[in-house]
């Protein structure tokens, strides 16, 4: 069954205290939708986001011992990088490689196109020193 | 020194306090000594074993392991995913029969709170770190797909990083492996009179 994120329950095992519930419903609802994730391991990652946030703020607001602080920090850091180069390489793949590579892409979610070499570029170096070598010849014509 | 009559007395009283019976006294009894849990790693309950199957099957769907490398790192993804919601939910329910307030004002629990904090540290480590190695492994699957032929594939062992067969150098350029038949073709091209490319400085 394909992914479905607004069926899916982002940071439910949260610890919001009851006079906080207005507050973390808002944080969350705004990260969902400024990640806007789109498969599972996204919104695990997501999720791990809106726990790290909602932490820091329980921290500057109670306060919390260094350990925690710093937890929170590195977690929030770690999981903005890795949805966001998770997110990037299958948007790059599928907007990147062509026919049978795409086709073999689906079955590497997680590739990252990005440091893979592409079919066809020796074409276009090629289409380049022709046109390059169209000019040359033109110009010597001229000088000739 | 106890005499006979006590000693008979005793034996008789001990025999009415032999520990619980029932499987769920057992139960109860066997987490006597157990203080938080938050460093063990619990077998799963059999109340979530049907969440935990949807939640494996989801997550399989995302990232489709297909051999046995990379299913090793699935594993350790998904249990390191599982551990920290259950971590969550662990210490989450053990505040909020306590009380009302948020976790972090009561001072009661700061122990345990530093427990369930390096738990968490741990877990989240091995999650990230599982990602990567399944970015590592889809990506030179993907890279041997795109620019290895078959012979290829069988000479250069799976381990290879993808730099190392990606480029390959043809007539003094770097090339792709894939590209050589377009080199080929192009090179036939470049054979026709407009090439080769007489330098200005050469003419007259």
């Amino acid at each position: 069954m394909p992914f479905d994120p607004q069926t899916y329950p982002f940071a439910k095992s949260a610890s919001v205290a009851p006079r906080d519930r207005q507050d973390f419903e808002t944080l969350k609802s705004q990260i969902v939708a400024t990640f806007n994730p789109f498969t599972f391991l996204q919104a695990i990652l997501v999720d791990e986001f809106i726990h790290a946030s909602w932490e820091l703020a329980r921290a500057r607001k109670y306060g919390a011992p260094l350990s925690f602080v710093n937890r929170a920090n590195r977690n929030w850091d770690r999981a903005r990088k890795t949805h966001g180069r998770i997110q990037t390489s299958q948007i790059a793949a599928e907007r990147l490689l062509e026919g049978e590579d795409a086709g073999a892409a689906q079955a590497c979610p997680l590739a990252n196109p990005f440091t893979i070499a592409k079919r066809g570029k020796a074409k276009q170096v090629f289409r380049m020193e022709i046109a390059n070598g169209k000019k040359a010849l033109a110009r010597t014509k001229r000088l000739l | 020194m106890a005499t006979a009559a006590q000693i008979l007395a005793n034996q008789a009283n001990a025999q009415l306090s032999t520990g619980p019976k029932t499987t769920e006294g057992r139960a109860r009894s066997a987490k006597n000594a157990l203080k938080h849990g938050f460093n063990a790693i619990p077998a799963l309950k059999p109340e979530d074993k049907e969440r935990f199957l949807q939640f494996e099957a989801d997550l399989r769907e995302s990232i489709a392991p297909a051999d046995a490398l990379e299913e090793g790192a699935f594993l350790q993804l998904r249990d390191a995913a599982w551990r920290l919601e259950e971590l969550r939910t662990e210490v989450d329910s053990l505040f909020a029969e306590q009380t009302e307030s948020d976790p972090l004002e009561s001072e009661d629990f700061e122990n345990l709170q530093n427990q369930a904090n390096r738990a968490r540290a741990a877990a989240e480590m091995q999650l990230y770190r599982a990602i990567k190695a399944l970015e590592d492994i889809q990506t030179t699957l993907l890279a041997r797909y795109i620019h290895l032929t078959d012979e290829e594939h069988d000479e250069i062992p799976l381990g290879t990083k993808p730099r190392a067969f990606t480029y390959q150098m043809v007539d003094g350029f770097k090339f792709n492996r894939a590209d050589r038949e377009v080199f080929a073709a192009t090179n036939e091209y470049m054979s026709q009179p407009v090439t080769p490319v007489i330098p200005v400085s050469a003419t007259p």
